[in-house]
């Protein structure tokens, strides 16, 4: 693991305390809007304002435990990485379903069923391992940093925003994304690190100086009480078997959707980062189940991993997972004082769409990059394009997605995220039948072309899906140890005066192997470079050296003699 | 296979090598190398912008070049190397013994 250039306060790093604190608030500025933006489902469900003060309230809650269990990382329960949960109106038509047979309490209650079910998804994601490639960790974070860009431009334009646009509001929207922009791109310090929160609090400053506040917001917080203790249950509990398959496809989503956050947060914390770990991403899927099935009980909106607070934590160069703490602590303040949380109903929606806007950009191209930065077979073209094709399907299509399939279908089509990913998933199942992992080749030395041998290997390469590098490195060595074998007479010859030489290859998701076996003597492997006299003065140093290059070229590497005249040596390279 | 063109700066010598430096192309370049050290190139700057690789047979020559030019108080310069010759000449300690330059520019 290795730090990035970028970032200031790495993962286990522990900023001063005025920086958490500082950086909470960002995050909390720019999550909190989710509460505010996706109410779609209070106001449709006319829950009256108490009720509505009550659901933020316990949403920002239960949000503030999720992200502290996230971190903790304890008892198998949270990834250790910063990664916030947030609300999405991905899980609203499940839940209007859930409410139409059988009213609030059993839209609340049955995300209880959604939880535990992402419990089990976690632990399914993680024996699935070889199914969670890079390049499905790759489509989730780009369709992340799509989902954000595309929200972004809906806010910025004020779409679909609640009350529509006010006075000047899409003028403080480009304010606020120019201050940001100013702030991360010149400057240094602390000012990079704030500079989404600097946008924001510039958007909201000039919004109360030039436009004031609306009548409606003005009265809002004239109602609301400074201090008010949640209440436990607002809306009750209930129970129905025929809703279980819907709410464990919303889990499923949700879990797809973490999936997604979680390699972000694992790429964006490691330079040389090369594998979704499937194991922490377990344990942070397990972290988002309990804090639903605790949202559940508590009454309060699902949440799921939010690939933006990831973004944020990047952008800035800010991802130590002590911030969660903070934000933790400062979200559960925030839900005792009713006041303050009228802040994201103030916020012009132009604000938060420059700040997705702002974000989505070092998403998309993170992603990008985790998807170029492999070989890909045409398998593994056909399940990054497919999945990206269905991410980006779910905007224009979203309600042929929800009025024509099943009715168990539409949790996962409500989610760019979660719709190209199961995609994606669904196909890198389906392409690993009949993918062999061990494939041979005979090479005749001489007649042999190191096209041939880099032809072959790249094949291997791409059906792995490697990393370039890694591929590069085992033709250079093959080829080096072709090279020693022939001209150092390693190889016995056949009646014809050739030497054969036998090369398989062995893929898993780690490692690429290379063996080759061939009849005669084994290849001396050394742990040392020869002096430049032995270099010079015999045939020796020169062997001795491409035994060297191949110990260092190769992670591992074992030459042997087996019987009846054969040897082998093989060559492992972690990817 | 390898390809050596040569021109001449002033005093130095720029050897343009493409290819492959392999087991058989060193014994070639060896050669080469020699008749211009015999010549009396006294500075020697070569280009590797072409040169996809190079076995421990090419970084011999390499060394014996050092060598030679040393013992007459000469010099040589390697530039533009690839990412994967790059990489051998580092592993190999080879990137010690000679001053590397990204480019030819830069190496003159």
């Amino acid at each position: 693991m290795k730090k990035p250039e970028s970032v200031v306060y790495w993962l286990k790093d522990k900023p001063p305390a005025a920086i958490s604190l500082f950086v909470s608030l960002q995050q909390l500025s720019f999550l909190g809007v989710y509460l505010v933006i996706s109410p779609l489902f209070i106001m449709a469900e006319n829950i009256d304002n108490e009720s509505s003060q009550a659901l933020i309230a316990m949403t920002l809650l239960v949000s503030g435990i999720g992200v502290m269990l996230q971190a903790a990382g304890r008892f198998g329960i949270g990834s250790g990485y910063f990664c916030p949960l947030q609300v999405t109106s991905a899980s609203f038509a499940t839940m209007e379903l859930a409410r139409v047979s059988g009213g609030l309490p059993l839209a609340f209650g049955m995300v209880g069923v959604m939880g535990l079910s992402q419990i089990v998804f976690g632990e399914l994601f993680r024996r699935m391992r070889g199914i969670f490639s890079v390049q499905l960790a790759g489509v989730a974070v780009t369709l992340i940093g799509l989902g954000l860009g595309y929200r972004g431009v809906v806010l910025m334009g004020g779409i679909d925003a609640p009350g529509g646009l006010w006075k000047h509001d899409m003028a403080i929207g480009f304010l606020a994304l120019a201050v940001m922009i100013v702030c991360n791109v010149w400057t240094s310090g602390s000012l990079r690190l704030f500079s989404a929160f600097a946008g924001i609090f510039a958007g909201f400053a000039a919004s109360i100086l030039v436009d004031g506040v609306r009548p409606e917001d003005a009265a809002r917080f004239a109602q609301s009480p400074v201090f008010a203790l949640p209440k436990l249950p607002v809306f009750g509990w209930a129970f129905d078997a025929g809703l279980v398959i819907p709410y464990v496809v919303l889990g499923l989503a949700f879990s797809l959707h973490g999936f997604g956050a979680l390699a972000a947060a694992q790429r964006f914390n490691d330079a040389d980062w090369r594998h979704p770990d499937m194991a922490q991403i377990s344990h942070g899927i397990r972290a988002e189940g309990v804090s639903n099935v605790i949202a559940a009980l508590a009454n309060s909106l699902p949440l799921t991993s939010s690939g933006g607070a990831v973004s944020l934590a990047a952008a800035t160069g800010c991802t130590s997972r002590y911030v969660a703490y903070w934000l933790g602590g400062v979200m559960i303040f925030m839900a005792l004082l009713p006041k303050i949380t009228l802040f994201w109903f103030v916020l012009p929606v132009p604000v938060i769409g420059a700040a997705a806007i702002f974000l989505s950009s070092f998403t998309l191209l993170t992603g990008l990059q985790m998807i170029a930065g492999r070989l890909l077979d045409n398998r593994k073209v056909l399940t990054v394009g497919i999945g990206l094709l269905l991410g980006i399907s779910h905007e224009p299509l979203k309600h042929y997605y929800r009025d024509e399939l099943p009715a168990f279908l539409v949790p996962v089509t409500q989610s760019s995220v979660a719709l190209g990913v199961a995609g994606a998933t669904l196909l890198s199942g389906l392409f690993r039948i009949g993918a062999g992992t061990r494939r041979r080749r005979s090479f005749v030395l001489r007649a042999s072309r190191l096209d041939d041998v880099t032809e072959y290997l790249e094949q291997q390469g791409r059906a792995w899906g490697a990393c370039a590098d890694t591929v590069r490195r085992a033709e250079y060595a093959i080829w080096q140890a072709f090279e020693i074998l022939d001209d150092h007479e390693f190889v016995e010859r056949d009646e014809d005066g050739n030497g054969v030489v036998e090369v398989e290859t062995v893929v898993d998701e780690f490692t690429f192997v290379v063996i080759a076996r061939y009849r005669g003597a084994s290849i001396p492997v050394a742990t040392h470079a020869p002096t430049h006299e032995e270099m010079l003065e015999s045939d020796t140093g020169i062997v001795q050296m491409a035994g060297y290059l191949l110990y260092k070229l190769a992670d591992r590497v074992r030459s042997r003699e087996l019987s009846k005249g054969v040897a082998e040596f093989r060559l492992t390279f972690v990817d | 296979m390898l390809d050596i063109t040569n021109e001449n700066r002033g005093e130095v010598l720029i050897a343009h090598l493409s290819g492959r430096i392999d087991a058989a192309a060193s014994r070639a370049f060896e050669e080469q190398a020699l008749a211009w050290l015999e010549a009396g190139t006294r500075s020697l700057v070569m280009d590797l912008a072409s040169i996809s690789y190079i076995s421990s047979a090419g970084l011999r020559v390499f060394l014996l070049i050092a060598k030679k030019l040393k013992e007459v108080d000469g010099s040589v310069k390697l530039c533009a190397l690839s990412p994967a010759v790059n990489d051998v000449f580092e592993i190999s300690g080879f990137s010690r013994l000679f001053s590397i330059y990204p480019s030819l520019d830069q190496a003159l």
